[in-house]
């Protein structure tokens, strides 16, 4: 959290001097104390979040894989000539954490051709564009709650 | 130029090119879908792989700087909040009692 807050200072200064590195470095200090006392952070969170980073980064992997493959079958919907088919596709997840149900929720809306629409505990519906993204929506969320439940598996320690 | 620059800049301006591509047909599928929630699909396109795609290009052109890190910025926050404001129109359609092609009442 500090390291994110100093780089955040650092990037949107635009350059590295001594004069803005401590300045940043004493900001960086207050706003995480801040988060501590009042936003529930710690450092031993901050450890076990740098623990997560490879799930999350295969989670980005597979969401980027998923954005490209989605992209281009929404692309061949807008220039054919085919009658449009929208439906609303209704499923239930295996994930047990609030946190990963919405992260998966964030990630089928991130990949046209499938919005989230509504989520209630554990259930889904999803509106598809058409025929095509309705029955690619299993192996999609399949895939993503793969990588979902490994950074759930993580999440017991802290 | 040499080779290796007019590689970087060939490679460049097809990824320009390519995120072009995908903005622009997120425009005409805006046009085409009769209905507001396929339009969303369309936008999709120009809010995911064409800004990504763009981004690259220009990665790719002008090196990587703080200028870039900035741009990557601006994406991650593009695709935080658009995918919330998805949600939202999303839930409003849906409690109106819309059917998915927005043709008939449910």
């Amino acid at each position: 959290m500090f390291l994110i807050c100093l780089l955040l200072w650092l990037l949107f200064n635009g350059r590295v001097t001594v004069e803005i590195l401590a300045f940043g470095i004493v900001i960086s200090a207050v706003i995480y104390a801040v988060s501590c006392r009042f936003l529930g952070f710690s450092f031993r969170k901050d450890l076990f979040y740098i623990k997560k980073l490879p799930a999350a980064c295969m989670l980005l992997g597979v969401l980027l894989s998923e954005i490209v493959k989605s992209n281009l079958a929404v692309i061949r919907a807008v220039y054919s000539n085919t009658p449009q088919d929208s439906r609303y596709e209704e499923f239930d997840t295996s994930l047990e954490k609030t946190i990963t149900r919405v992260a998966l929720a964030d990630c089928i809306t991130l990949t046209p051709g499938t919005i989230t629409g509504r989520l209630d505990g554990n259930h889904y519906i999803v509106h598809c564009l058409n025929q095509e993204m309705a029955e690619g929506l299993g192996l999609e969320q399949r895939r993503f709650t793969r990588q979902l439940q490994k950074l759930e598996e993580r999440e017991e320690t802290p | 130029m040499t080779a290796l620059e007019w590689i970087r800049f060939l490679l460049g301006a097809l990824l320009l090119l390519s995120g072009t591509f995908f903005i622009v047909s997120s425009v005409v599928g805006n046009f085409r879908f009769r209905y507001v929630l396929a339009r969303m699909h369309a936008a999709g396109l120009g809010d995911t792989l064409g800004t990504l795609l763009l981004f690259a290009g220009i990665l790719i052109l002008c090196g990587f700087s703080v200028f870039t890190l900035k741009l990557l910025l601006i994406i991650l926050l593009m695709w935080t909040t658009g995918a919330v404001s998805s949600h939202l129109i999303m839930q409003m359609e849906i409690n109106s009692g819309s059917s998915a092609d927005g043709r008939k009442e449910k």
